[in-house]
């Protein structure tokens, strides 16, 4: 019996047992579906928003700091040996390292932001405005008020303003450490409100520029921190390296972003951990029922089998007819699951869901979910559509072939 | 003949007094606060939001030059804590652990509105160099710029009565000139033969309701061995 035979004989019976051929077609169609999406999602809202938003959140993709700095002594932020002195030109040098497009100097310090009734512990960040407008998301986030300039003036999260009920060009009181370590404070006019969505962000950092920063910190002109920003994140141990061997040296630390972000890092492997195992039950479950109704098919067919093996059939073409009736229903369902896929993937691909108020129940910093789907995934779906199919028949088709004629026939 | 020596000594003190530099005014200020070397009881109250918020007992001894030690005597999870000031070095012992902890003076004095410093160290006179703002009837306002970089404020606005040369008030200035503190002295009373104020009241300008009382109980002149004043006589 030819191929083409076995292949139109076994279309033939997909369609005389449609009801059958339809629960193992959708049964395929939504395991195949559920992963096409989840691939995306996981490679859209996991591997490039969570980072991204990360990275510009936080991290930056490097950042430089002096060996004393360590991020964890936070009552240390200011030293001596924690300050970078002429760290404009060092900035220049950093910027004609290509690939790097943004190097935004900061002054990090933890301190109390008060109104004069309460106060609270802020982290304090002084910033080169001009700079931040192009990579931070603080400048597109003001709700109320502008962001900061080269004039006096704080910037807050929309958390710290209601908390404190404060108004653009109401007087704030910030009080930290001087590098001498004797109590500074500063009282700088409110000139923008943020909301990002973050609650740590919201309620825990505000802004102000370099200047101010100096003059709270008792400092001349310096920084703690260098945030360096890249055209892509793909670029990093490049820039890394590149660094690495121009700078790195008794007085400086250089991490990449991935060391500030082992949690999200962590959290990122824990849930592909457990995104795999819920595909891999998935598939399971497809595989049985696929494996149950074609059993069911084999048991039904048994006088059938025994006509086309009386009349010639052997029992590898026994074999192939099931196994291609199932290569037909996985074919046929991985494109259906495509298809129920390809629709949130798609909506999430070029729509996507604001999650930002989300992240003060998950502490995870995600805009947006997103999808990013590549052509990758329509194979890896499509072959493991097939495979389940194939895995699903193996054992009824091995089961039918190797049916006795005489018995076969004999059975009503 | 008595009337006249009188007279004489009225106008000789009156003059003495008249002609005070800003200087000599802080080292009386100094001088009448504290004795030379002695003992000292006191009783700190914290506020958060008007309310009591802690208080501790605390037995201070006190050298002029050498240093001062403070032991606390209640309540009882802070009973037998030691804070030793030496100069600008300052070391605190816990009872169980072997060796003391090195504090800085500018740190929040068990998280109350003084600074180490605050409670610790008498003398300011060494730490700053002053000059009178304005004379009035019954006051000198003096203003007290730090010579020492140590020092947690510096600048101090100082009221002193002008009759008993004690403290009234004062206002404490970060480095950018901004009010951080004010600390007021009153109910002034005798220890041991000496007029000083009883109640400090410290309150923090960044909050509304939150201040620390400083309670004097005793005080008293009496000799205080040197070798107390070390890290390392700390626990014993």
């Amino acid at each position: 019996m030819n191929f083409k035979t076995i292949f139109i004989l076994a279309l033939k019976n997909l369609k005389r047992h449609y009801r059958r051929t339809i629960i193992n077609i959708l049964s395929i169609g939504i395991s195949v579906g559920i992963m096409f999406f989840f691939i995306g999602y996981y490679r859209g809202t996991y591997i490039i928003m969570m980072r991204e938003s990360f990275i510009k959140y936080q991290s930056g993709h490097i950042q430089i700091n002096t060996k004393k700095f360590d991020d964890k002594k936070i009552q240390h932020y200011i030293t001596k040996d924690t300050i970078m002195t002429n760290y404009k030109i060092f900035t220049k040098e950093i910027l004609q390292i290509p690939n790097v497009i943004v190097v935004s100097d900061r002054l990090i310090n933890y301190g109390f932001l008060s109104n004069g009734k309460e106060k609270m512990v802020v982290q304090i960040i002084g910033v080169d405005p001009e700079n931040e407008k192009e990579i931070s998301i603080i400048p597109g986030s003001i709700k109320k008020g502008n962001y900061l300039d080269e004039q006096d003036g704080i910037v807050i999260g929309k958390k710290v303003q209601e908390l404190f009920n404060l108004n653009i060009g109401d007087i704030c009181y910030i009080q930290s450490q001087t590098i001498n370590n004797t109590p500074n404070i500063l009282l700088l006019p409110l000139v923008g409100v943020y909301e990002t969505g973050f609650y740590d962000l919201d309620k825990n950092v505000v802004f102000t520029n370099l200047k101010n920063a100096n003059i709270l910190f008792y400092t001349d002109n310096v920084v703690n921190k260098k945030i360096i920003y890249l055209n892509d994140i793909k670029n990093t141990n490049k820039v890394y390296s590149q660094l690495k061997n121009k700078y790195y040296d008794d007085k400086y630390e250089i991490n990449t972003w991935e060391y500030y972000g082992q949690a999200l890092l962590e959290n990122e492997k824990s849930d592909g951990i457990f995104y795999t195992i819920f595909m891999l039950i998935l598939i399971f479950i497809s595989i049985s029922t696929i494996m149950s109704t074609m059993y069911m098919s084999v048991f039904e067919r048994v006088r059938e089998i025994g006509t086309l093996r009386s009349i010639g059939w052997k029992k590898n073409e026994i074999f192939k007819l099931f196994i291609l009736e199932a290569l037909c229903i996985g074919l046929f369902g991985s494109f259906l699951g495509i298809i129920i896929g390809g629709i949130p993937t798609l909506y999430l691909q070029y729509v996507g869901i604001e999650y930002s108020k989300m992240s003060e129940v998950i502490s995870i910093p995600i805009f947006k979910i997103i999808s990013r789907s590549e052509l990758i995934d329509i194979f890896i779906s499509f072959f493991v559509g097939m495979i389940s199919t194939y895995l699903g028949a193996l054992f009824p088709a091995t089961k039918a072939s190797k049916m006795l004629v005489v018995e076969a026939l004999r059975t009503n | 003949m008595k009337r006249i020596f009188l007279i004489i000594s009225i106008i000789f003190i009156s003059k003495t007094i008249f002609c005070l530099s800003a200087q000599d005014i802080v080292k009386y200020v100094d001088a009448n606060l504290t004795f030379v070397e002695g003992e000292m009881s006191a009783t700190i109250i914290d506020f958060k939001n008007n309310k009591e918020n802690k208080r501790m007992s605390v037995d201070i001894k006190f050298k002029r030059g050498r240093g001062t030690l403070m032991e606390f005597t209640s309540p009882a999870r802070e009973k037998n804590k030691k804070i030793l000031m030496i100069n600008d070095n300052m070391w605190m012992f816990v009872p169980g652990i072997s060796r003391p902890i090195r504090m800085s003076a500018k740190d929040s004095f068990m998280g109350t509105s003084f600074s180490n410093r605050d409670l610790m160290d008498f003398d300011i006179h060494n730490d700053y160099s002053a000059i009178i703002l304005e004379q009035q009837e019954n006051e000198y306002k003096l203003e007290l710029i730090s010579s020492n970089k140590n020092v947690t404020y510096p600048k101090i606005i100082m009221w002193v009565d002008k009759k008993s040369l004690l403290p009234k008030k004062q206002e404490l200035y970060t480095i950018s000139d901004n009010l951080i503190k004010t600390i007021d002295f009153s109910e002034t009373k005798y220890f041991n033969g000496k007029l000083r104020p009883s109640v400090m009241v410290i309150k923090d300008i960044l909050t509304q309701g939150n201040m620390t009382k400083v309670l004097i109980n005793t005080m008293t002149e009496k000799q205080i061995k040197e070798e107390l004043f070390s890290p390392q006589n700390i626990e014993r």
